[in-house]
C-alpha cells in the first residue's frame, strides 16, 4: 500500500439482512491518520458500516478494501489474520474477559499472534503505564471503573500497534467524567498518528475527536462534512 | 374465588404462562432440547441394559424355569409295577400344582452326528407335543415337533451351535442312530430347562426304542428345597407301590448344575450392568442441570415478568419434559432391540429366552424422567429462590473468582494462548466440569475394563482349548478296515510337509487309590509337550510316571505338586507323581505319560494323534495331504469358532454406548460453556483468534477433562478387572497363570489412557467447530 492510497475504502458497499438494506450503496474512503466519526439515528447501519470494515460482516456487494487488503477475498482466519495485524477495536460494553486481570486482557491480543507470555506482558504494561492506569493492572475487570475499563479495552486494541482503530460507542456507557477521560485519550492516539474510525450518537465525542464527520440515514451517507476539533 | 371454585375451574395448562414460557424455550433452543433427547435416550438404552442385566442376573434359573413353567421334580416310574391311569391320577393329589405325563421313555445309546464316533447314552422321551401337560412347557425353537415315525428332537439350548460336520453350521437334517436302534431323522431341537430328557420322539415310536421307565413331571404348592420337593412327591406317590419310583431329579439339581455354567458371567453381567447406570445418572445430571444453570438469565428474566418461584421451576420442569419423554419413549425399546441379543448370548444355557423384563422397561419409563424431573428441579429451585437481578448476572457468566489463580499461572505460560485459554475454562464451572469429568472418567473405565475381560478371557479359552498348538486331530473308525496301522500312521503324519509335531493319545477312565470315583485320564506320547497345554504350576511331561491335572480336580482331591498317585486299570497299578497344574478341565480328570499307561495296559496304542503344524502353513492344505493318508483315518480340522463372541459382544457394545454417552456428556458442556461464552468468544474472534485457534480452545478444555479421566480411569478400569477377573475365574475353579490375566500391555494401557482424551475430542469437536463459526457482529450485537 502507497500512502497516497486511502486506509479503508469502501466502494458502493451494500449488507442486506434479509429484505432490508443495512447499508445500502456506502462509498467512504479514509486516509492514513484521519478520524472519522459516523453519526446517525439507532438502526441507520452505522454500526453494520464499521462491523464490515472491520471484518466482522461481509458485504452483500461493494467492495471493502482495508490497508490494501480486499476483505471479501479472505476466509475467516484470513479475516481472523486481518483483524489481529491491521485493526484494533474498543466496544461500548468494553468486553473484558472477566476471568482475566486487566494486564492479561491487554496481553492477550499480542499473545494469539504468538507473541511469548513474558513479552506480551510487557508491552501490555507499558500500554498501561501510558494509559495511567498501570497500577490497576492485577486488577480484574468486575473491579475496574467503566472508565478504566474502557482504557484497558483501549490497550487492548492497541497492543498490536494496528493500522485502524475502531470504536463503537466507545463512551456509551461511561459516566461524563470518564467519557472526557476516552475521549482524550481518542485525540492523543489520533495526533500521534493513529487512525480512527468512531461510531457514535453522542456529538461532543465527534466534534471533540474526529477530523471528519460522516452522516448516516437508512444505510446511506447523507451528509459528510470535515470539522475542526473544539476543546 | 373460592376454594371449590378453584377446584372445579378446568385446569387449562396448556394455555396458562407456565406451558407458553416452556415451549418457547423449547423452540428457541432447538439444539439443547435435541441434544437432551439424545442423551436421555441413550440413557434409558443404557440403563435398560443395566437394569435388565442386573434383573436377569438375579435368579437368571428362575426366570428361565418360570417361563417354561418347569418341572420341581422330574420322576422315573417302574412300567412293570404301576400304570399310566395311576400314574396320571398322583397329578391331581394334594400339594401338587401341575403335573404332565405319564411319557413313556428309554434310556439308549445314540451315536449323535454323522462324524460321530462313540455313543452317548442319553434319556429319549415319547412325547405328542412341546406342551403337553401343565408342566416344562419345552421351547421349540428350530424346526419342529417329532410326529411321524423316524423323528426325533434334541435337547439344545437356542443359539448353540447344531451337531453336524464342522464348518457346516446348522444342519436340521442329521442322522442319529444307536446300537440296534433304527436311525432318527432330527426335526427339531428344542430346550427343557427341566431337563425332562435328552431327546424325544413321538409316543408312537417310542417303542422302537424299548422304553423302561414312564415320566411324570410335577410342579408342588411348596418345593423351596429338597426337603420340600421330596414330601411333595411323597404325598404324590402316596397311593403307588412302594417300589414304583426308581429315580427322581429335583429343580434344585437341575439349578446348580445350570448355574455352574454361568457362574463365570454374571460378576462381569452385573459389573457392566451397575457401570451402565451410573453413566446414566450422572449424564442425565450433567445435561440436565447443566441446561437449567444456564437458563439462570431467562429465570431472572421471567422473574422480573412476574413468574412466581414455583412457576419458574415448573417451566423449567416442563421445559426438560418433553425431550425426557421423548428420549425414554426411544430409548427403552431400543434398549430392548439392543439387550436381547445380549441376553441372549449370556443365558443360552438356560435356553436364551431371557428377554429384558417389563419390569426393567417399567422401572426406566419411571425412574429416567423421574431423574430428569429431579435434575431439573433442584437447581431450577435454587435459581427459582435468588433475586430476579442475581439471576440475571449469574446467567450471564460463571461465576468470578473461580479458578482465577490457575487462569492467571496459564495465561504466563509459554504454551500458545489458545491452549492455554483451553486448560483455563474448566476451572470456571468446576461443578460442571467435575460431571463432565465424571461421565469421561466412567467411559474410560469401562473401556480398561472390558478391554482386560475381553482379553483374559480369550486368553484362558486360546488356553483351554489349545488354540493354535492343535491344529487337527486325527483319529481311526473302528468300523472301517485301515490300510495304515497306528505306527504307520504316525510314520506317515510326521513325514506329510507342515506337520510340526505329532502327539498320541489314549483316553480312559482310571481308578485312583483313595478316591472313590473312577477318573478321566489321557496318556500322551510323543510330541505332548508341543500341544499347547498351559500350565499354572509346576511343569508339563517330561518323563516317565509323572501327571499334570487340573486346578479343580488338584483342589477337589486336596493335592498339591511332589505328590503320588496310585493309577488302577484293570487290576494293574502304576504310581506317578504330580508335576504341574493346567489351566483348565473339569474336576474329574488328569493327564498322564505314556510309561504310566504301559504299566496299566501293556502294549495299549494311541486311540488317535494330535497333530501341531508349523507356523504359516496352509491348514486346510495339510488337512488335505492328511486325509489321502489312509481314508479310514479321519482328520479333524480344529475350529471351535469364536468360543469369547460372547463377552465380545457384551464389551463391545458396552465400550460402544459408555462411550457415545460420555461423548454426549462433554458435547452438551461444550455447548453450554459456549452458549455461556459467546460473548467472550465474539471478543476473542474480534481480536484475531482463528477458527482453528476458537476449536483449539475449545478441544483443550475437554483434552483436560479427558486426560484426567484417562490418568484417574486407566488405573479404576484395571481395579474393577482385578476385582472381577479373579472372581470369575473362581467361579469357574480355575487358578490363572499370570500370563492369562497380566494382559494390559505398555502400548495397549498407552491407547487405553487416550481414550478419555479420544472421548472428549469427540464430544467437543462439533460444538466447537460451530462455536468457531459463530458470527462476531451478531454476538457482540445480542450480548
Amino acid at each position: 500500500m502507497t500512502s497516497t492510497e486511502p486506509i479503508v475504502r469502501l466502494d458502493d458497499v451494500r449488507k442486506d439482512f434479509g429484505d432490508t438494506a443495512a447499508v445500502d450503496g456506502v462509498t467512504l474512503h479514509i486516509s492514513q491518520g484521519e478520524a472519522v466519526a459516523v453519526m446517525g439515528p439507532s438502526g441507520c447501519g452505522k454500526s453494520t458500516l464499521l462491523n464490515l470494515v472491520a471484518g466482522l460482516d461481509r458485504p452483500s456487494s461493494g467492495r471493502v478494501v482495508v490497508h490494501g487488503e480486499d476483505l471479501s477475498a479472505l476466509n475467516e482466519t484470513g479475516l481472523a489474520l486481518f483483524r489481529r495485524r491491521r485493526i484494533g477495536m474498543i466496544f461500548q460494553f468494553f468486553n473484558l474477559i472477566d476471568d482475566l486481570p486487566a494486564l492479561d486482557n491487554v496481553a492477550l491480543a499480542a499473545q494469539l499472534t504468538g507473541t511469548p507470555a513474558g513479552q506480551a506482558r510487557r508491552r501490555a504494561l507499558e500500554l498501561l503505564g501510558e494509559l495511567g492506569i498501570a497500577d490497576r493492572k492485577n486488577t480484574y475487570p468486575q473491579r475496574l471503573s467503566g472508565g478504566e475499563r474502557q482504557r484497558v479495552a483501549v490497550a487492548r486494541a492497541l497492543m498490536n500497534r494496528p493500522a485502524l482503530l475502531l470504536a463503537d460507542e466507545p463512551t456509551g456507557a461511561l459516566d461524563s467524567r470518564s467519557s472526557e477521560q476516552v475521549m482524550d485519550l481518542l485525540i492523543d492516539l489520533n495526533q500521534l498518528g493513529q487512525t480512527l474510525l468512531l461510531v457514535t450518537h453522542d456529538p461532543r465525542l465527534a466534534t471533540r475527536c474526529a477530523s471528519r464527520l460522516v452522516e448516516v440515514a437508512d444505510g446511506r451517507i447523507v451528509a459528510e462534512r470535515a470539522l475542526e476539533r473544539t476543546a | 374465588m373460592s376454594a371449590v371454585a378453584k377446584l372445579k375451574k378446568p385446569f387449562r395448562f396448556t394455555q396458562g404462562p407456565v406451558w407458553r414460557a416452556s415451549r418457547a424455550i423449547v423452540k428457541r433452543r432447538k439444539v439443547q432440547t435435541f441434544v437432551i433427547g439424545m442423551v436421555v435416550c441413550v440413557s434409558a438404552i443404557s440403563a435398560v441394559l443395566g437394569l435388565g442385566l442386573l434383573q436377569a442376573s438375579t435368579g437368571p434359573f428362575e426366570h428361565a424355569f418360570g417361563r417354561q413353567d418347569g418341572a420341581h421334580a422330574v420322576v422315573s416310574f417302574d412300567t412293570a409295577k404301576v400304570s399310566e391311569a395311576q400314574l396320571a391320577a398322583t397329578g391331581h393329589a394334594a400339594g401338587v400344582t401341575g403335573a404332565a405325563g405319564p411319557f413313556p421313555a428309554g434310556s439308549v445309546s445314540l451315536v449323535l452326528g454323522p462324524d460321530g464316533d462313540h455313543a452317548e447314552r442319553v434319556t429319549v422321551v415319547g412325547r405328542p407335543q412341546p406342551g403337553a401337560g401343565e408342566v416344562d412347557r419345552v421351547n421349540l425353537w428350530s424346526g419342529r415337533w417329532a410326529t411321524a415315525p423316524g423323528e426325533i428332537v434334541l435337547n439344545v439350548p437356542p443359539g448353540r451351535r447344531l451337531m453336524g460336520p464342522p464348518g457346516q453350521g446348522p444342519n436340521v437334517t442329521t442322522t442319529v442312530t444307536g446300537p440296534g436302534l433304527p436311525t432318527f431323522t432330527v426335526v427339531g431341537y428344542a430346550y427343557s430347562v427341566s431337563a425332562s430328557g435328552d431327546a424325544w420322539v413321538a409316543p408312537s415310536q417310542i417303542a422302537a426304542l424299548h422304553p423302561d421307565h414312564l415320566e411324570m413331571l410335577y410342579r408342588f404348592q411348596n418345593a423351596g428345597g429338597d426337603d420340600q420337593v421330596k414330601a411333595g412327591l411323597a404325598r404324590a406317590t402316596a397311593g403307588l407301590p412302594a417300589d414304583a419310583l426308581i429315580g427322581f431329579q429335583s429343580w434344585r439339581t437341575t439349578r446348580a448344575s445350570m448355574l455352574a455354567k454361568l457362574e463365570s458371567l454374571l460378576p462381569m453381567l452385573i459389573a457392566f450392568g451397575v457401570l451402565a447406570l451410573a453413566v446414566s445418572v450422572l449424564i442425565v445430571l450433567n445435561v440436565v442441570g447443566g441446561a437449567v444453570v444456564a437458563g439462570h438469565r431467562d429465570i431472572g428474566v421471567y422473574k422480573t415478568i412476574g413468574f412466581t418461584p414455583r412457576q419458574v421451576v415448573n417451566v423449567f420442569v416442563a421445559t426438560m419434559a418433553v425431550p425426557a419423554v421423548a428420549g425414554t419413549v426411544i430409548g427403552i425399546p431400543v434398549g430392548n432391540l439392543v439387550g436381547q441379543p445380549l441376553l441372549d448370548k449370556a443365558f443360552d444355557s438356560l435356553g436364551g429366552q431371557q428377554g429384558i423384563s417389563p419390569l426393567a422397561d417399567v422401572a426406566c419409563l419411571i425412574l429416567v424422567p423421574l431423574v430428569v424431573g429431579l435434575a431439573a428441579y433442584l437447581p431450577a429451585r435454587r435459581a427459582a429462590a435468588m433475586s430476579a437481578n442475581a439471576a440475571i448476572s449469574a446467567g450471564a457468566a460463571p461465576r468470578r473468582g473461580r479458578g482465577l489463580t490457575i487462569q492467571r499461572r496459564l495465561a504466563g505460560s509459554r504454551l500458545p494462548r489458545s491452549l492455554s485459554m483451553g486448560l483455563g475454562l474448566p476451572f470456571a464451572r468446576p461443578a460442571r466440569s467435575a460431571l463432565t469429568f465424571a461421565a469421561v472418567l466412567l467411559g474410560v473405565t469401562t473401556v480398561v475394563f472390558a478391554n482386560g475381560l475381553a482379553r483374559a478371557m480369550t486368553g484362558v479359552s486360546a488356553a483351554s482349548d489349545r488354540i493354535g498348538a492343535v491344529s487337527y486331530d486325527v483319529g481311526h473308525d473302528p468300523k472301517t478296515p485301515a490300510a495304515l496301522d497306528r505306527t504307520s500312521m504316525e510314520k506317515a503324519i510326521r513325514g506329510t510337509s507342515g506337520v510340526d509335531g505329532v502327539a498320541g493319545v489314549t483316553r480312559g477312565m482310571v481308578g485312583v487309590a483313595g478316591m472313590t470315583t473312577a477318573v478321566d485320564a489321557e496318556f500322551y506320547q510323543g510330541d505332548s509337550a508341543r500341544m499347547g497345554w498351559a500350565m499354572v504350576k509346576g511343569h508339563w511331561l517330561d518323563g516317565p510316571n509323572q501327571i499334570v491335572a487340573p486346578a479343580r480336580f488338584l483342589n477337589r482331591h486336596h493335592l498339591a505338586l511332589g505328590q503320588v498317585l496310585t493309577l488302577e486299570l484293570d487290576g494293574r497299578t502304576a504310581r506317578a507323581t504330580v508335576v504341574g497344574e493346567d489351566v483348565t478341565g473339569g474336576d474329574s480328570m488328569l493327564i498322564a505319560d505314556w510309561a504310566t499307561l504301559q504299566q496299566l495296559d501293556p502294549g495299549r496304542g494311541a486311540d488317535a494323534f494330535e497333530v501341531h503344524t508349523a507356523t504359516g502353513v496352509d491348514r486346510q492344505a495339510v488337512a488335505a495331504k492328511l486325509r489321502v493318508l489312509d481314508p479310514a483315518w479321519w482328520v479333524q480340522v480344529r475350529d471351535y469358532g469364536d468360543p469369547n463372541a460372547g463377552i465380545k459382544y457384551f464389551s463391545t457394545l458396552f465400550t460402544v454406548i459408555l462411550s457415545l454417552v460420555a461423548a454426549l456428556g462433554v458435547f452438551n458442556t461444550v455447548l453450554l460453556n459456549t452458549r455461556e461464552r459467546r460473548r467472550d468468544l465474539g471478543m476473542l474472534k474480534s481480536i484475531g483468534m482463528t477458527p482453528r485457534q476458537v476449536v483449539a480452545m475449545i478441544v483443550t478444555s475437554m483434552g483436560l477433562l479427558g486426560l484426567a479421566g484417562g490418568i484417574v480411569g486407566l488405573p479404576l478400569g484395571y481395579l474393577v478387572y482385578q476385582a472381577v477377573m479373579p472372581l470369575m475365574a473362581h467361579a469357574q475353579g480355575l487358578d490363572l497363570p499370570a500370563g492369562l490375566t497380566d494382559v494390559y500391555s505398555a502400548p495397549l494401557l498407552a491407547w487405553m489412557f487416550l481414550a478419555g482424551v479420544g472421548i472428549a475430542v469427540l464430544g467437543a469437536f462439533v460444538p466447537a467447530r460451530s462455536a468457531a463459526r459463530l458470527s462476531i457482529s451478531e454476538v457482540l450485537r445480542s450480548e
